[in-house]
């Protein structure tokens, strides 16, 4: 293990489940307890526990906080009333992503961000920069962040926090709430496409609210989940990943992330001049999904060729899906060669047949637009 | 972590199990445990001539694609069909439904030359 790793509160507690600990954008993190499959699995069909401490959070404090964060981000913050969160991209003046983010509109006088572990610092500099005369805080060595996701993550959760708080609460809306009675900011969001919540609470209280969560589930059948199967249920959605599918030379645009760039939005934002020159003439790549016709992993940095031998475009992530029980890819192709009927992978000198497909792989289970 | 006696090891963490010139070649409990859930398995077709030292096969997990090296020189006469079909068996049953390969061996001094099974869990400590 390299030197000067930083540990989330839960290390020790990951140590006693025996986890395999890993390197991971600065942090000595899981990568896995069980086992990647049955923890991915498990997710889907019951619940899974996810450490993702290492993630940063900051806040932005003042009035009218939401209005100044609008000329930073792709997104179009104003459709936000207070409670509500918000997947966004941070972008260059390239149109390149510097971040994705999910910004929280917690009150008038405080807008909440999370942020990517190994982009922290260059966010944090970024939006001082950009944001100047604000009051920008970087909260993240003081809180964890622990991720309830699966089927039965709303049974288990209101065993240990306000069961009318727990059901009430929307897809992509947060609340400051308690969990075993400690204070938290309680938010219905994750990165597994299932049902679920992600639990912002002080480090004090991190080690027995991750005990008592599994204690909770464990009649249920919860699982710690580690980062491994993390990558494999984020994926199976078609999720991106910074470094992989997007990053700042890469445009939200090329990486089918429109649905997030809202070019008509009235406050002007960085990088919305090249976007919007993007969308007039064209992206130069598209991300397309691929499953394989074969066992062999199509891995980030393969070669993407049409069956003449020509390269047409890069794999930017893969693994191995154990609800197709196929290899799932995602990567870039050459926008004149998107059109091609037939694409393969190139594993170790070798043509492996891949099929495009649509996004997602598996078919998304959180709880999208319900009321209740 | 099983490493059964009676058999023998390589620093690649293969075993091999020799009973009169056939080697049977399989990977030990603790590359399948390193590996993790193990999805994909190559293997070369009988018949064919292997050397000691020289890959033959590749073992693939989610996390990560290992070689596999032949840990003696001669003639391939078995393959493991099964476990090209359904690779999880590696994980489940490493020393015995998952052996990979049968190889007539030219040389058994080759095989006497590989670790015993406690000189190998001596370098697998070392190593751990």
């Amino acid at each position: 293990m390299p030197e000067n790793l930083k540990r989330t509160p839960l290390y020790q507690s990951h140590l006693k489940l025996k986890a395999r600990m890993v390197p991971f954008a600065g942090y000595e993190m899981p990568v896995q307890y069980t086992g990647l499959l049955e923890e991915t699995k498990n997710t889907r069909l019951k619940a899974g526990l996810f450490d993702v401490s290492h993630m940063g959070q900051f806040s932005l404090r003042g009035k009218n906080t939401l209005e100044k964060l609008q000329k930073l981000v792709t997104n179009d913050l104003s459709r936000l009333r207070p409670g509500q969160a918000q997947y966004n991209m941070l972008c260059n003046e390239k149109g390149g992503v510097i971040d994705d983010l999910v910004v929280y509109f917690r009150n008038e006088d405080e807008t909440f961000i999370c942020v990517n572990a190994s982009n922290r610092e260059v966010d944090f500099e970024w939006m001082t920069e950009h944001l100047k005369g604000e009051t920008l805080v970087d909260l993240s060595d003081e809180t964890a962040l622990i991720a309830l996701q699966g089927p039965l993550a709303e049974q288990i959760l209101s065993q240990v926090a306000p069961e009318e708080v727990v059901k009430n609460l929307k897809y992509y809306w947060a609340v400051d709430t308690t969990l075993f009675g400690k204070p938290c900011l309680l938010s219905r969001t994750g990165y597994t496409g299932e049902d679920g919540f992600e639990i912002y609470i002080d480090n004090k209280y991190a080690v027995a609210s991750w005990e008592g969560l599994l204690e909770a589930g464990n009649p249920h059948g919860i699982l710690p989940v580690g980062l491994g199967a993390r990558d494999t249920l984020r994926l199976e959605m078609g999720y991106p990943l910074h470094g992989h599918e997007i990053s700042a030379d890469i445009t939200p645009l090329e990486a089918n992330l429109n649905w997030v760039v809202k070019l008509e939005k009235t406050v002007p934002f960085i990088g919305q001049e090249a976007l919007l020159k993007e969308k007039e003439l064209g992206s130069k790549k598209s991300l397309k999904a691929f499953i394989v016709d074969d066992r062999r992993i199509a891995r980030q940095g393969f070669k993407i060729a049409i069956p003449t031998g020509t390269i047409v475009g890069e794999i930017t992530s893969g693994t191995h899906s154990p609800h197709i029980e196929a290899p799932v890819a995602l990567g870039f192709v050459d926008e004149k060669h998107s059109k091609e009927p037939k694409f393969n992978v190139i594993v170790r000198n070798e043509l492996v047949p891949m099929r495009t497909t649509t996004l997602p792989f598996v078919p998304s289970k959180a709880k999208k637009n319900i009321v209740k | 972590m099983a490493i059964p006696k009676g058999l023998y090891y390589t620093k690649e963490h293969e075993w091999v199990q020799l009973d009169d010139n056939v080697a049977t070649v399989g990977i030990t409990d603790f590359a399948q445990e390193s590996l993790g859930d193990i999805t994909y398995v190559q293997l070369p077709k009988e018949g064919e001539v292997v050397k000691k030292d020289d890959p033959f096969g590749v073992v693939e997990s989610v996390k990560a694609v290992s070689d596999l090296y032949s840990p003696v020189s001669g003639k391939i006469v078995e393959v493991n069909q099964p476990v090209l079909d359904a690779p999880e068996i590696v994980n489940e049953d490493p020393f015995s439904d998952g052996w990979m390969i049968k190889i007539e061996v030219e040389d058994e001094s080759e095989v006497k030359e590989l670790m015993s099974a406690e000189a190998y869990q001596e370098y697998v400590e070392e190593k751990g």
